[in-house]
């Protein structure tokens, strides 16, 4: 910008020099004038930040500010007594991060034992078993539709539709259809016990069970994504590509194997950090699921902040724990697209 | 190495609603190591025929045989046959030397030193070693299409297959492909089957060449018996640049009668026209030009209306009434348009085609010395 306004200047000079009497006219823009920021633009540029505006301003108030908030109070001893007036809250450094995730050696002298801690590092571990269980779920499930529908049959379009019912139908209504399906009296037990798979009811909702429970709930109602995600893919890669596998000999799993899913490796990149990050900060399907009372099995992080947060009026401690499971979060997505586009996303390979 | 045999091959694409025949009732041989070309214009099923010899199209009648197998039903994989495609269709993520292995490694059972060995050997015959490594989208077309001939010869197959691979490369570089896909095809001796809409291609590179239109077989023969001999007349107008000029004429006393114009034949001549409903052919470069206000007997008169300087010969677009026809004439025309000229034509030069069929009646008499010398390698006069 610089360097234009210096030409602009040049032969705006290179008139006035002439005109002497024009000259009084023309703004001061000697070097090293800067002009504010939103003058610098030109007029595109500018209409584009007009256009951005709303959408900045409404991610402000959703997502910056609460996160910066949540940041704040992390640090401060944020209790029932200062639920009205946090901002008087005292000031406590990171002794929340030590609580929350159950550091040894930590003079407090709120709480002297780890309990939360081990809870809470629990209940991060199971997010993560949620969150990679649910990709591998959702991702199977996806990839063999998607595979099915791209074959040419009757009525595939109707398949398509009817596949997606799980993901368009309302999320709760779907969960809650889990729910009961998942108890002792529910279809999923009664079919067992018909067909004299087991013997007596299985518990899905409490103990082992749940977290496989709530995986598949989880997925049933995702996978349709997924879906159209791998779908989309597969419709665009070149027939011809098949063909030249076909005559160099790779039958139907060779061209599975070294064409379609190298072929999806760009849009499989983006399912799993997608997949992988919404689980991990879903809130819905444990809620509805499981309740505020959750097994310790499929107790995931998110429910568990809310729960010891809101139950305990801790909300200092609450906001420590949303911060690192916010952190994780970042830096796996970080890592990842730092290795997706270190890697360029046609590689596989042989 | 073997030959390839069509033998009656039928395709239908069928639809709902109606059903398109793209080849019909093709018989064909490609003898054992011949280069072939398959050229037609857009739609005249020649793809469609190398698709099926491919495998990649189901035959809905007919049989293809390589040597004594018949191969009609076997899958491509079965086939031991390498193509290459228009727009190459190499894998975009796996590298060059990937791309140039993958088929051995999904056809033979050679080992990972083998068939690198097989890869460097064919590299070294495109002169593409320093590409090797890169991925394609780091290649430009070229050196794309080398990668391509490279995964095809690598697999030392008994047939080639080569779909338009030279047509999204530039002017320039496709003449020099042209060339060097010959003798490679020379001194690899594989029985090739070629497909172009460019009849340039076809001219040069064909040891014969096989003319389709709509589905159907029009002529197969050396590039020059086609170009002086063409069995009808889409084949005349189909090769040749510029195109054969075609003017309807009708037969009547030993003369080619046309509204501008009477040409005296022998009656010999005459006399072997199964119709009087004729269509005169003439080559531009068989038409003689001449400004000279006496013109003999049979003299065309005709008006010139465009001159095209190509450097070594020029075009000369004229009228004659309402037809336009064009004469190729050596180095420079000393017309310019809008001055009267008259053509004449020798009658060897001749090509008389039914109207009504388009069927030949009468092609130029090239000597056979000329036919006998034809090979690819002559290009088209």
């Amino acid at each position: 910008m610089a360097g234009s306004n210096f030409d602009i200047r040049q032969r705006i000079s290179a008139v006035t020099d002439r005109v002497p009497a024009v000259r009084k006219h023309v703004p001061s823009l000697g070097i090293g004038d800067r002009l504010p920021f939103y003058r610098r633009l030109s007029g595109g540029q500018r209409f584009a930040y007009r256009l951005l505006l709303p959408a900045l301003a409404a991610m402000t108030i959703v997502h910056f500010i609460p996160i910066l908030w949540g940041l704040t109070i992390s640090t401060m001893g944020v209790d029932l007594t200062y639920a009205s007036h946090w901002y008087d809250a005292p000031f406590v450094g990171l002794d929340h991060f030590r609580y929350v995730l159950g550091i040894e050696n930590f003079d407090d002298v709120l709480v002297s034992d780890t309990v939360v801690g081990e809870r809470y590092r629990n209940a991060l571990k199971n997010s993560v078993i949620f969150s990679v269980g649910t990709l591998v779920v959702t991702y199977v499930l996806g990839l063999t539709a998607a595979l099915v529908l791209n074959q040419k049959f009757k009525g595939r379009f109707v398949a398509r539709t009817l596949l997606l019912l799980p993901w368009v139908a309302p999320v709760v209504v779907s969960l809650y259809v889990w729910r009961m399906m998942f108890t002792q009296q529910g279809i999923i037990n009664q079919t067992l016990l018909t067909i004299g798979l087991i013997d007596e009811p299985m518990f899905f909702l409490i103990g082992d069970n749940s977290m496989w429970a709530l995986i598949f709930a989880h997925s049933w109602t995702q996978f349709p994504l997924v879906m159209i995600f791998l779908y989309a893919g597969l419709q665009s890669i070149p027939k011809q590509l098949y063909e030249a596998a076909a005559i160099d000999g790779a039958g139907r799993w060779g061209k599975f194997r070294y064409v379609t899913m190298p072929q999806l490796k760009p849009v499989s990149a983006v399912i799993v950090l997608l997949m992988l990050l919404w689980t991990m900060i879903n809130y819905t399907a444990p809620f509805v699921l499981l309740g505020g009372a959750p097994p310790k099995q499929a107790n995931v992080a998110i429910l568990y902040i809310e729960n010891y947060a809101f139950g305990n009026s801790q909300f200092g401690r609450g906001a420590a724990m949303s911060v690192v499971l916010f952190l994780i979060a970042m830096v796996m997505a970080m890592v990842y697209y730092r290795y997706l586009f270190d890697d360029e996303t046609t590689g596989a390979g042989a | 190495m073997s030959d390839v045999e069509l033998d009656q091959l039928t395709k239908v694409y069928q639809s709902s609603d109606e059903s398109v025949t793209a080849v019909d009732d093709l018989d064909l041989t490609v003898e054992d190591g011949e280069f072939l070309v398959l050229v037609g214009p857009s739609g005249c099923g020649k793809s469609t025929t190398l698709r099926c010899i491919a495998g990649l199209e189901e035959v809905t009648e007919g049989a293809i045989r390589f040597g004594d197998t018949e191969v009609t039903d076997d899958r491509p994989k079965d086939r031991d046959i390498a193509m290459v495609f228009q727009n190459y269709a190499l894998y975009p993520h796996m590298t060059a030397r990937q791309n140039m292995e993958f088929g051995l490694k999904m056809s033979t059972d050679l080992s990972k030193e083998e068939r690198a060995d097989r890869v460097d050997d064919a590299a070294s015959t495109m002169g593409i070693e320093e590409l090797l490594p890169d991925k394609p989208k780091a290649l430009s077309g070229g050196q794309q299409q080398r990668v391509a001939l490279g995964r095809a010869i690598v697999r030392d197959p008994a047939v080639f297959l080569m779909d338009e691979p030279l047509s999204n490369l530039d002017a320039k570089l496709r003449a020099q492909m042209r060339t060097e896909l010959q003798e490679l095809q020379q001194d690899l001796g594989v029985t090739t089957v070629y497909v172009t809409h460019d009849q340039t291609e076809a001219m040069t590179m064909g040891d014969r060449i096989a003319i389709l239109n709509h589905g159907e077989l029009q002529q197969v023969g050396t590039p020059l018996e086609c170009y002086h001999q063409p069995a009808n007349q889409f084949v005349a107008g189909f090769l040749g640049e510029p195109t054969m000029n075609f003017l309807e004429v009708g037969l009547s006393d030993d003369a080619l009668v046309h509204d501008e114009f009477v040409l005296p034949i022998s009656s010999a001549l005459a006399d072997s026209m199964g119709s009087s409903e004729l269509v005169l052919g003439i080559r531009p470069e068989d038409v003689i030009l001449s400004t000279a206000d006496d013109a003999g007997d049979g003299a065309i008169p005709a008006t010139v209306t465009v001159v095209e300087p190509m450097g070594d010969a020029s075009n000369v677009y004229v009228d004659v009434g309402t037809s336009s026809v064009t004469v190729s004439v050596e180095g420079h025309a000393a017309v310019n348009p809008g001055d009267e000229v008259t053509l004449a034509v020798d009658e060897s030069r001749l090509h008389l085609f039914d109207r009504a069929t388009g069927e030949s009646y009468k092609h130029s008499d090239v000597e056979a010395a000329a036919l006998d010398d034809a090979d690819g390698a002559v290009e088209a006069p």
